[in-house]
């Protein structure tokens, strides 16, 4: 759909949907780029009415449109929802990617910072040369890996695609290489340099290898550190250790039978949509367009 | 017994000082907390003297605060700020003269607030960090350090020295700008994992806080669920915050800052007067942005065009109403939990400085009225961790789990797709720092140790929580990645100076100017 549209045409449009780099791109990349965004943006579509103003009136800015004060909430869902159901035809040229690269805290926070778009006088660089592989826990159950090669790795791994991530699970284990609970393992292409991963258990020690497949053999290249995932539930204990801080002595005392119950926080909605995100506490002043009520 | 309630205000900005430019927007944070928030606060701890009123507060002013409060270009930013803010609010009054009158009424009482804000300031000669000081030798203010510019340390864990020094120079900007040792520590994000209460141990910070799961997840239970202080395995105390009181606060559906009497943020003058008019006191660049003159309050679910006027009178009675009944609820819960305890309840409720005053306009008030009422209380006392430490007789030994305050309890909010790219350059920063810093332990050269330290400065202030958080919540995200890029490539250009023996006196001396925190930095904090 976007391909029938003058170069120009596309760029205007890639300009109004605040696609970063836009007048470098060629047309090609452009229709990509333009049929992406308005993915994310229909994505996020989903979840209008259950946005506040604030939000609305945002995403309404990104999309272009011009607002007055008077604008109440439906009027700006009808808005965007007008201008996003002009895009419908472009939503089935982008393959949908099953697995994801990246975890998005919700979808509307994803249009926010692609739409301000990321421009710096500074550059890093994209590699520093070194053979790496961390894991960071991201919750109970997810870890974020992320990888850099030396070059010279970096040209085995060429010649042997696709890239190869083994988990294991070392739980209580003092891991030689052979040992593991359990050993997962997910296919890339060699041009990632990040994965998050769903493991399996929280409260759990995992370690990862990065390498490649030698027809059924696994040649590990790289060794990640050990990433020990937060627990998500209490534990059942009988024995509980006091100190008396006059003596400084320790003392054990089996745990009385509980009285003190306290009630967690249930999570729901009532609908189902993935990128839900219940907000905790914390670090409040910056949410200028997310405060209170 | 009385049951305890500690409210620990946790008051931070990420160090924003740009000396290179007469204005620059994101100061606007440290000036709008100030007017807002710290004095306010300091104002309200002088009332409660003047009155005799004892009270226990914990606040936690981190480094790079302390080093904004104490920068005297900043200082001199503040107050012509404050000085054009007073010539806005006395052209407030006579405009809103033809207008509606409760508009005239707020204009007024603005132009007075602020006049105070500056009698208040010069008073301390723009240092309110001696205020703080001040008002901590009464015994009723606990002031505690955090860690150095309060970098997210469960995501730093993969390098114990970058983890260390975060720590001690967290004490050691404490004892620099404080005068004195620091016994607790805010932990940026409330993040813990198991191990780093070693770390505070060999620090000599005594305690510390957590959100509710490091308990409840720990791996023993605790018996008084978050209710008494715990002790790690190293010997420091853990203070757990307790659900309840976070929600009454500030819950965004349930939360007293949602009350429609409340005055309404994003409704400001900077957005409603007529450009040519509010022109001398927005962003010199033309950009509308807030200047804390609002005239209207929350309403209801109404579009901002919409709001009803504020009226003061009717704000501070529903700020004493809620003081009240939050009070009433804190006893309640007291009542409650001592039934099933055979100690004393203690209750901790932190919260972010800048929720009060900032963000809920009548903060300040609210909580002036609940200590004064709290004061009077026989079953409930407000108090600090230092008075609970100190009359403890047994504490369960207990090793927390890891969990932060974020969305979710975990590390979403600082690693997710809008911010992930950060881990690979600040760990490779961080592990080059530590190699430099080995390789030039015995260093006499002034020139490297200059070089080293400004190396230190710049990945510490990559390092700040704030910019993956920001990056999170999509404001200002240009901003933040400029931050976190610029000094990444501050520390590589130095990095590599180093390494080359090639160290550019000129351009150190413009980094040391541009990104001044921390005249006592220690590169040998990462050996």
């Amino acid at each position: 759909m976007e391909g029938g549209k003058t170069i120009r045409q596309l760029k205007k449009e890639a300009m109004n949907l605040k696609i970063k780099g836009y007048y470098n791109m060629r047309k090609a990349e452009l229709v990509e780029a333009i049929s992406k965004r308005k993915m994310e943006l229909a994505k996020t579509a989903q979840e209008l009415k259950s946005m506040k103003i604030h939000q609305l009136r945002s995403f309404a800015k990104r999309l272009g449109l011009k607002l007055s004060r008077g604008n109440t909430k439906n009027d700006l869902v009808n808005m965007i929802s007008e201008v996003l159901s002009t895009w419908k035809g472009g939503k089935k040229e982008t393959k949908r990617v099953v697995n994801i690269s990246s975890v998005n805290s919700s979808s509307s926070q994803v249009i926010h910072k692609e739409a301000k778009g990321i421009s710096s006088q500074a550059n890093l660089p994209s590699s520093y040369n070194k053979d790496k592989l961390v894991g960071l826990e991201v919750n109970p159950t997810w870890v974020y890996f992320y990888w850099d090669f030396s070059r010279k790795t970096e040209e085995i791994l060429k010649k042997h695609a696709p890239l190869v991530l083994r988990v294991y699970d070392v739980t209580y284990v003092n891991f030689n290489g052979a040992n593991a609970h359990r050993t997962f393992e997910l296919e890339l292409d060699v041009n990632e340099r990040k994965y998050y991963v769903n493991v399996p258990s929280p409260d759990a020690n995992y370690i990862a290898e990065l390498g490649y497949k030698d027809g059924e053999r696994f040649i590990a290249l790289i060794r990640s550190n050990l990433i020990s995932t937060p627990p998500a539930s209490p534990k059942i204990s009988q024995m509980e250790v006091w100190m008396n801080l006059k003596t400084r002595q320790k003392f054990s005392e089996i745990s009385v039978s509980k009285e003190m119950i306290h009630v967690e926080k249930l999570v729901g909605a009532s609908s189902f949509s993935p990128s839900k995100v219940v907000s905790g506490g914390g670090s409040f002043i910056w949410m200028r367009e997310g405060g209170q009520k | 017994m009385k049951g305890k309630f500690l409210i620990m205000l946790h008051a931070h900005l990420p160090y924003i000082n740009h000396p290179d430019h007469p204005y620059f927007m994101e100061e606007n944070w440290l000036f709008e907390a100030m007017t807002e928030t710290y004095i306010p606060i300091l104002q309200m701890f002088k009332r409660l003297a003047r009155d005799s009123v004892s009270f226990g507060i914990t606040m936690s002013l981190t480094p790079p605060l302390l080093e904004m409060l104490s920068n005297k270009t900043l200082q001199q930013k503040y107050r012509n700020h404050l000085i054009s803010l007073i010539e806005l609010a006395q052209k407030e009054v006579n405009t809103t003269k033809n207008e509606e009158t409760l508009k005239n009424v707020c204009a007024n009482k603005y132009l007075n607030d602020f006049k105070e804000t500056l009698d208040f300031f010069d008073s301390c000669n723009g240092n309110i960090v001696k205020e703080f000081q001040e008002v901590e030798k009464s015994g009723n203010l606990e002031l505690i350090t955090c860690n150095a510019t309060h970098g997210f340390l469960p995501l730093m864990r993969v390098n114990p020295k970058a983890v260390h020094a975060q720590i001690a120079l967290g004490v050691k900007a404490f004892k620099e700008r404080i005068g004195k040792d620091p016994k607790g520590m805010w932990l940026a994000e409330c993040g813990y994992y198991p191990g780093l209460d070693k770390e505070l141990a060999e620090q000599g910070i005594n305690f510390f806080f957590v959100d509710s799961h490091a308990l409840w997840y720990g791996d023993v239970p605790p018996r008084y669920d978050v209710y008494r202080p715990i002790l790690t395995p190293h010997n420091v105390f853990a203070f757990a915050r307790d659900p309840e009181s976070s929600e009454q606060v500030w819950s965004a559906q349930f939360g007293y800052p949602g009350d429609y009497n409340y005055r309404e943020f994003y409704r400001d003058i900077g957005f409603d007067r007529d450009l040519d008019y509010i022109r001398p006191y927005i962003d010199p660049a033309g950009n509308r942005i807030n200047t804390g003159i609002k005239y209207h309050r929350i309403t209801g679910d109404v579009p901002l065009k919409d709001k009803a006027l504020y009226d003061p009178e009717k704000a501070v009675e529903t700020a004493k109403n809620h003081a009240k009944d939050f009070l009433s609820k804190k006893e309640a819960q007291i009542l409650r939990l001592s039934r099933s305890m055979e100690v004393e309840p203690v209750i901790v409720a932190p919260f972010d400085a800048e929720l009060f005053g900032h963000w809920w306009y009548e903060g300040p008030i609210f909580l002036e009225y609940l200590l004064r009422e709290m004061a009077t209380s026989s079953i409930v006392e407000s108090s600090t961790p230092s008075k609970v430490i100190r009359d403890l007789e047994n504490v369960q030994v207990l090793t927390p789990a890891m969990s932060t305050w974020g969305a979710n309890g975990y590390n979403e909010t600082w690693l997710n797709g809008s911010n992930d790219w950060i881990y690979l350059h600040l760990h490779e920063a961080e592990e080059r720092m530590v190699e430099l810093a080995q390789d030039y332990k015995e260093a006499t050269d002034p020139l490297y140790i200059r070089a080293l330290n400004m190396c230190a400065r710049e990945l510490m202030l990559a390092e700040s929580s704030d910019w993956a958080f920001i990056m999170t919540t999509g404001t200002t995200v240009e901003y933040a990645v400029n931050r976190t890029k610029t000094h990444l490539s501050r520390f590589l250009e130095l990095y590599d100076a180093i390494k080359a023996h090639n160290i550019n006196e000129k351009s150190l001396e413009y980094y040391e100017w541009i990104d001044s925190i921390f005249p006592y930095m220690d590169y040998k904090l990462y050996a």
